[in-house]
């Protein structure tokens, strides 16, 4: 293929400039969602287990749903039943409360004692998890939600655009270029072949990012304009039928009606019953909670969230059916991993791409390694325009400020962003309840942004070696404070587990640093 | 014949803001007419209307991406669009004959 000189030189701007804009937003995104492959296991393992009995059979659940109901009259609106109670979660039956003025509900967990009695407790759950899956979703961004995803949407925009502009730079010399790492002429040359080569081998992975990205983030308004532009071209005798189908709960409550719930005073199927239908109407698919709530008119819902190896799923970790309560009956399979309609199927692998649900902890660990990869190349991406800049600065003799700026602002960002997150993993264990989001919040932000001061504040000559040292105690202390004040067995695999991860990363910066006193200077 | 390279050279910018922002209504209008081609109600759990969700975002990152290869920012901002006013055009033509 022959591109013309011209147009190549102008996606060379092209590729810099998105690049630029979006580069340390994607480093963000990508350093947080590595993490966030693991959410539940590094949210259990900050948070405090609630001390509760230990769980009652399956068998005996209807018991300690009767006594739930008869204390609290409350839980019935929407409560939860545990198929697979384990150490972290001693839990049988938790329900949830939404606080009326727009605050995060409140769980409570029950439980019943030798004797029969029964046991609540309130799980203290630390925000520090759920805290790095949003900053992961909103590229680091700390505005409200809505505003944070339409400038994601914009940055995914702006990456599919840098992912096709390289190729397009990269496919005419694609022969020479491929395997090559030149790591021992300039440092320029460098950073170039690592940064194709990660670029390069990790194409489809990074593709599937961005256009998932964009979906995710555009993804209400979209429908928004999709309402505006379909939902009245139906003939009008259809019109009473379609507000109700748009209603908040859809295609299901309109299918539950058709098969007709039976009346309020019938009483739902045992648990136990449950998953033994489930089991013949779905093999395979290892049902995990069962989760109850009223829809709009009242009647009883249930869906049952679970997963199954061998397919990808709609949700993070899981998928979901719709069942009759009374009957035990697939009332919807169309989030349920294999046994889907096409399109649906179709959809769902898009969602498990994205979230690397599809082949257990195998393929999580191939996401957080394409994930820091990724985080590199964005870093990679950032350093070849500095030094370009700067040689060019030097031949001609003319510092600019653009190039000091965006030096700084790369190192702070990017040190930043690492050390924010091994802060408040060190704080969790210091704060009430393992922190609260407000509280984590603060200690991100403000790890960040004296990075960001800094970066800007230390002379050219120190600020990488310097920073990246910082970066690197702070993460060598993550070990150091889940040994001294950390309540978990110390020899659990998730705490190996993390503890190795922080050492090896604290030890990758503290040679990166070291790395960099040598070369400081070198263009 | 340099200085019309130098122009060219700096015309991706607008090029690009053409496919950002004309991008917008013309995959609109496009969704507007895929969705009467499959009788879409608006219901966001209907299997169409999540499948033209998904259609935008890869027709908006290969617009964007390969706006370098319009001829000038002007013919890509003519070409945009008009084809955007003939999708909206045609969209509720479509729609006024289907009520």
């Amino acid at each position: 293929m022959k591109i013309p000189n011209m147009i190549l030189r102008s996606y060379r701007e092209l590729h810099s400039w998105v690049g630029i804009v979006a580069g340390l937003f994607l480093f963000v995104a990508f350093y947080a969602g590595a993490i966030t492959m693991f959410e539940q296991p590094i949210q259990d393992w900050v948070s405090q287990t609630a001390s509760l009995p230990p769980a009652v059979s399956l068998h005996a659940t209807p018991e300690l749903l009767e006594k739930t109901f008869a204390a609290h009259p409350e839980a019935r609106k929407s409560y939860t039943v545990y198929l697979a109670p384990n150490a972290a979660h001693p839990e049988r039956l938790s329900w949830f409360l939404p606080f009326s003025h727009g605050h995060v509900g409140q769980v409570t967990l029950a439980a019943l004692d030798e004797k029969g009695a029964l046991v609540t407790a309130k799980p203290q759950i630390s925000a520090t998890a759920h805290f790095i899956n949003l900053l992961h979703q909103q590229v680091g961004l700390p505005f409200p939600h809505e505003t944070s995803l339409l400038v994601t949407g914009v940055v995914g925009l702006l990456y599919g655009v840098a992912l096709i502009s390289g190729i397009i730079l990269f496919l005419p010399k694609i022969a020479e270029n491929l395997f090559a790492v030149r790591l021992t002429t300039s440092l320029r040359r460098r950073w170039l072949d690592l940064h194709n080569l990660l670029g390069i081998f990790s194409l489809p992975f990074h593709l599937v990012m961005a256009l998932t990205a964009v979906v995710f983030a555009f993804h209400d308004p979209v429908f928004d304009v999709q309402h505006a532009l379909f939902a009245k071209s139906n003939p009008p005798l259809a019109l009473s039928e379609k507000i109700r189908s748009s209603s908040a709960q859809g295609r299901l409550s309109q299918k539950a009606d058709q098969t007709k719930i039976k009346p309020s005073f019938a009483l739902p199927l045992e648990p136990e019953k449950i998953v033994n239908s489930l089991e013949l109407q779905a093999a395979g698919f290892v049902p995990e909670m069962l989760n109850y709530s009223q829809n709009k008119e009242g009647q009883l819902v249930l869906r049952v969230a679970g997963h199954d190896s061998r397919y990808g799923m709609r949700g993070a970790s899981r998928g979901f059916a719709e069942i009759d309560p009374y009957s035990g009956k697939i009332l919807s399979s169309d989030y349920l991993p294999g046994h889907q309609s096409t399109g649906f199927a179709i959809l769902t692998t898009f969602f498990a791409l994205h979230f690397g649900n599809f082949g257990g902890n195998f393929v999580r660990w191939g996401y957080v390694l394409l994930g820091l990869g990724g985080a590199f190349l964005f870093y990679t991406g950032n350093q070849l325009w500095i030094n370009a800049r700067r040689r060019r600065e030097i031949k001609s003799g003319e510092a600019s400020s653009a190039t000091q700026f965006l030096d700084c602002l790369t190192a702070g960002c990017v040190n930043g962003c690492i050390s924010g997150i091994s802060a408040i993993f060190c704080a969790a264990f210091g704060l009430p309840h393992g922190g609260d989001y407000k509280d984590i919040t603060s200690v991100y932000y403000g790890v960040f942004v004296l990075f960001v001061i800094l970066a800007f504040c230390l002379k050219t000559r120190y600020r990488n070696s310097i920073l990246l040292s910082l970066s690197a105690l702070i993460t060598l202390s993550i070990p150091v404070m889940a040994s001294l004040y950390g309540h978990k067995a110390l020899l659990s695999l998730p705490n190996i587990t993390i503890e190795l991860v922080a050492v090896f990363l604290g030890a990758f910066l503290l040679w990166a640093a070291g790395k960099e006193k040598k070369f400081s200077g070198r263009v | 014949m340099k200085q019309g390279a130098e122009r060219q050279n700096k015309d991706w910018f607008f090029k690009f803001l053409a496919a950002f922002f004309l991008g917008i209504p013309l995959l609109l209008g496009v969704m507007g007419l895929v969705g009467l081609g499959c009788h879409n109600d608006g219901n966001p759990r209907a299997i169409s209307s999540q499948l033209m969700m998904w259609m935008l975002s890869p027709l908006w990152i290969t617009l964007l991406g390969f706006s370098g290869f319009f001829r000038s920012s002007r013919q890509a901002w003519g070409i945009l669009g008009g084809l955007s006013l003939f999708a909206w055009a045609l969209f509720f033509l479509l729609r006024g004959f289907c009520l």
